[in-house]
């Protein structure tokens, strides 16, 4: 395994703001590596000091074996970078913009011409390449925001957010273009929120929060540290005491009046459970299940939920 | 086989170049309001009304006396701009040069014989050579004309030191001056006076170098339109370096391989390029339509109008760098154009101003350009005489860009 991107005790604060605290990891050649937090984490700060924007104020990065602080510049030819804000120029049409990004790497001539076209058949947007990006609509924007990045050929794609506030039908396709890069051996840092993505596309996920990373691994591992347990949340009118005897030998997450969390081993000890529980009498709310997985993990280890 | 960094300039800098071009309201503002402006101030100063001196000599007077001093103002009086060759500035060559010889005075007045010489520079223009020539006979003839009109009245007073008998004239003013004490100031006084008349004989002022009827206002509003929308466009060009960064485009080619010095020449790049086509513009249209004269030095009046659009695209860049909001840009760029063009002449002559409001002038880019401008424009003059001009203006666009350069951030 070939590490493209090692990257140790990055920090980087805005005034007081911590927004990355100490952070580290590792990504392979050909692996797609999620960064999974909510606002304010520190995903697109962390993005922008992996692409030389933002100098970090401890750490380092290395990529393909060069080090950021002195070969920034060959470091970003071989990266492609799709920043989170769509930022084209939208008087120009996509493919004047796909020549204009392809020929800040360096591309020029037939090349440039024939990469651009791959690009744009990459995102099937080939038939409206002639229009000005203006007249797009937002998914059509996102493809082409993506594939900016993608027109020199780059061996590492950082993608920041690139699902952002399209409908699930255009995030469908970009998840699967980002799998076949992935496929063809890019080496992919791809940064959301939404925890299907993290899910559905990345062979290893860090959960970062607050500038920190919580966790990392892969999906089978984050599963893992919660034990591979059910998770129940249960609500209502009831104090702490009363619900304690319940709980038996389930493991208790967290309890307090009016919200208890427990984790149960399989789904007949959960059906015990709750049968108990409302055997009891007590006022219930609402009650929430949740199998083993990210979403579980998350809660377990940032101790908040994840929402969209 | 992958471009360097220059390659990553030129994109930059075309890419820049054509959004600008494909913008209406640039066209608007690059090529229609100039051309409005020069119709209307043109036409307001109105046809050859010579306020602005239509050509240049230089006049080196080796003589002490008063009468050469005359002849000077004579040749101001003929609408052109006279210049003491010991006033020129270093490195101007001069194009056309009367020498005036020692002893002028005297031997004037003493009626001997003076030799002036017209020295031309080579390749100089011939018809401005042929219009300095007669110039210089009228003023001449105004003054010798002048001194017969003062021995005449001499002779009438009886003077001893001038007479006729016979049919000879004995004497000369030049002995009356030597009369007496206070004499000389006395016959000095006669002449100054008699010289401020107006003229009897009337002389129609022609452009040098040009036989052609041309309104003069147009002369004049070229220059200055051509200046102060080059300074326009340049200062508007700032504020899209401010909506590419808000819009997250500087941010994003802040990631790829070009750093911040190939962005900002990059954009200055681009910026020239525009002025450049709006400076030919300006030029051919001047030429061409208005029938104005462009001097001697194409060459030379384009290089000093490039040298300006870089003074004033660095500005541009150190303003997109500074502001954060197009609209601020866009504000500061049409007071800092409006004062800069007031200030640096393009609206009137400097020769109209007081003496502090010109050294105002020459602190500012527009003052410097204005003054090349008539150089290589109205006085005919060469490259040279404009270089100081353009080494400034060099300056002026180094300052600025190395300020715009270290301001200048990716990020909102
Ligand atoms: N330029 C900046 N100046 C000041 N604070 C900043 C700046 N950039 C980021 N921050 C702060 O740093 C923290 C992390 O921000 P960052 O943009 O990295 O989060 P993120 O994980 O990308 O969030 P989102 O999902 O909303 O994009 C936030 O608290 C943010 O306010
Ligand atoms: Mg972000």
């Amino acid at each position: 395994m070939t590490e493209m991107i090692v990257v140790k005790e990055l920090s980087r604060s805005f005034g007081e703001i911590r927004a990355v605290r100490g952070i580290g990891f590792t990504v392979a050649r050909g692996e797609i590596f999620g960064f999974l937090g909510p606002n304010g984490a520190g995903k697109t700060t962390t993005i922008s000091m992996l692409s030389g924007l933002l100098r970090p104020d401890s750490g380092s990065i290395t990529i393909d074996g060069m080090d950021m602080a002195s070969h920034g510049r060959d470091i970003r030819r071989i990266m492609g970078i799709i920043p989170q804000e769509i930022a084209l120029y939208e008087e120009l049409s996509g493919r004047d913009n796909l020549l204009f990004w392809g020929g800040l790497y360096g591309l020029a001539g037939g090349e440039l011409r024939d990469s651009v076209d791959r690009a744009l058949e990459l995102v099937e947007l080939i038939d409206r390449a002639k229009d000005p990006v203006r007249t797009y609509s937002g998914g059509m924007k996102r493809r082409i925001n993506l594939c900016a990045g993608l027109v020199h050929d780059p061996k590492i794609i950082l993608l920041d957010e690139p699902t952002l506030g399209i409908d699930p039908q255009a995030r469908i396709r970009i998840l699967d273009v980002v799998k076949g890069l992935a496929d063809r051996g890019k080496t992919i840092i791809y940064t959301t929120h939404y925890l299907e993505e993290a899910e559905h596309i990345c062979d290893r996920i860090a959960i970062i929060d607050e500038g920190t990373i919580y966790a990392s691994g892969t999906l089978a591992e984050l599963v893992e540290l919660v034990g591979g347990k059910i998770m129940v949340t249960v609500s209502g009118g009831f104090g702490a005491g009363d619900v304690r005897e319940l709980v038996g030998d389930a493991e208790i997450d967290h309890i307090e009046n009016g919200e208890l969390r427990v984790k149960l081993l399989d789904r007949d000890s959960t059906g015990r459970f709750l049968g108990g529980l409302f055997s009891t009498g007590l006022h219930v709310d609402g009650v929430a299940i949740r199998e083993p997985s990210l979403e579980s993990v998350f809660l377990q280890v940032t101790g908040r939920e994840l929402r969209d | 086989m992958r471009r360097g960094r220059a390659w990553t300039i030129w994109k930059i800098a075309a890419c820049d170049f054509r959004l600008t071009m494909r913008e209406k309201s640039t066209v608007l503002w690059i090529f229609l309001m100039p051309l409005a402006f020069i119709t209307f101030f043109g036409l307001s100063f109105g046809g050859g009304s010579g306020r602005t001196p239509l050509a240049a000599l230089t006049v080196e007077n080796n003589d002490g006396g008063f009468l050469s001093a005359d002849l000077v103002s004579l040749l101001e009086g003929e609408n052109y701009f006279v210049q003491m060759s010991d006033t020129l500035p270093d490195g101007a060559d001069p194009v056309r040069t009367l020498v005036i010889p020692e002893g002028f005075t005297d031997g004037v007045l003493g009626r001997g014989k003076v030799e002036l010489a017209l020295l031309r520079e080579k390749g100089s223009n011939e018809n401005a050579g042929r219009a300095a020539s007669a110039a210089i006979f009228r003023s001449l003839a105004r003054l010798v004309s002048g001194l017969v009109e003062i021995e005449e009245g001499l002779i009438r007073e009886g003077s001893e030191s001038i007479a006729i008998r016979g049919d000879t004239l004995y004497g000369s003013l030049l002995l009356v001056s030597q009369g007496g004490p206070g004499m000389a100031a006395v016959v000095e006084q006669r002449i100054d006076t008699m010289l401020v008349r107006p003229s009897n004989v009337t002389v129609r002022p022609e452009r040098a170098g040009r036989s052609m009827e041309t309104p003069g206002g147009f002369q004049s509003s070229v220059p200055g339109s051509l200046v102060m929308f080059v300074l326009m466009t340049m200062l508007f060009s700032g504020a899209a370096i401010t909506a590419e960064r808000q819009s997250g485009l500087l941010k994003r080619i802040g990631m790829s391989p070009a750093g911040k010095g190939d962005v900002v020449a990059g954009k200055l790049l681009g910026r020239i390029l525009i002025g450049a086509v709006q400076i030919i513009f300006l030029l051919a249209v001047g030429r061409l339509f208005f029938r104005i004269s462009l001097g001697n030095d194409i060459d030379g009046l384009f290089l000093l109008m490039l040298a300006f659009a870089f003074a004033m695209g660095s500005l541009s860049i150190l303003f997109g760098s500074l502001l954060s909001d197009p609209d601020q840009v866009t504000t500061i760029g049409v007071i800092t154009a409006m004062a800069m063009s007031a200030l640096g002449g393009c609206w009137w002559p400097l020769e109209m101003v007081s003496a502090p409001m010109r050294v105002v002038a020459y602190c500012l880019p527009t003052g410097w350009t204005i003054n090349g401008i008539h150089r290589l424009m109205s006085f005919g003059m060469g490259t040279a005489a404009v270089l100081p001009h353009i080494a400034v203006l060099t300056l002026f666009g180094l300052v600025f860009l190395a300020a715009g350069a270290k301001r200048l951030k990716w990020d909102v």
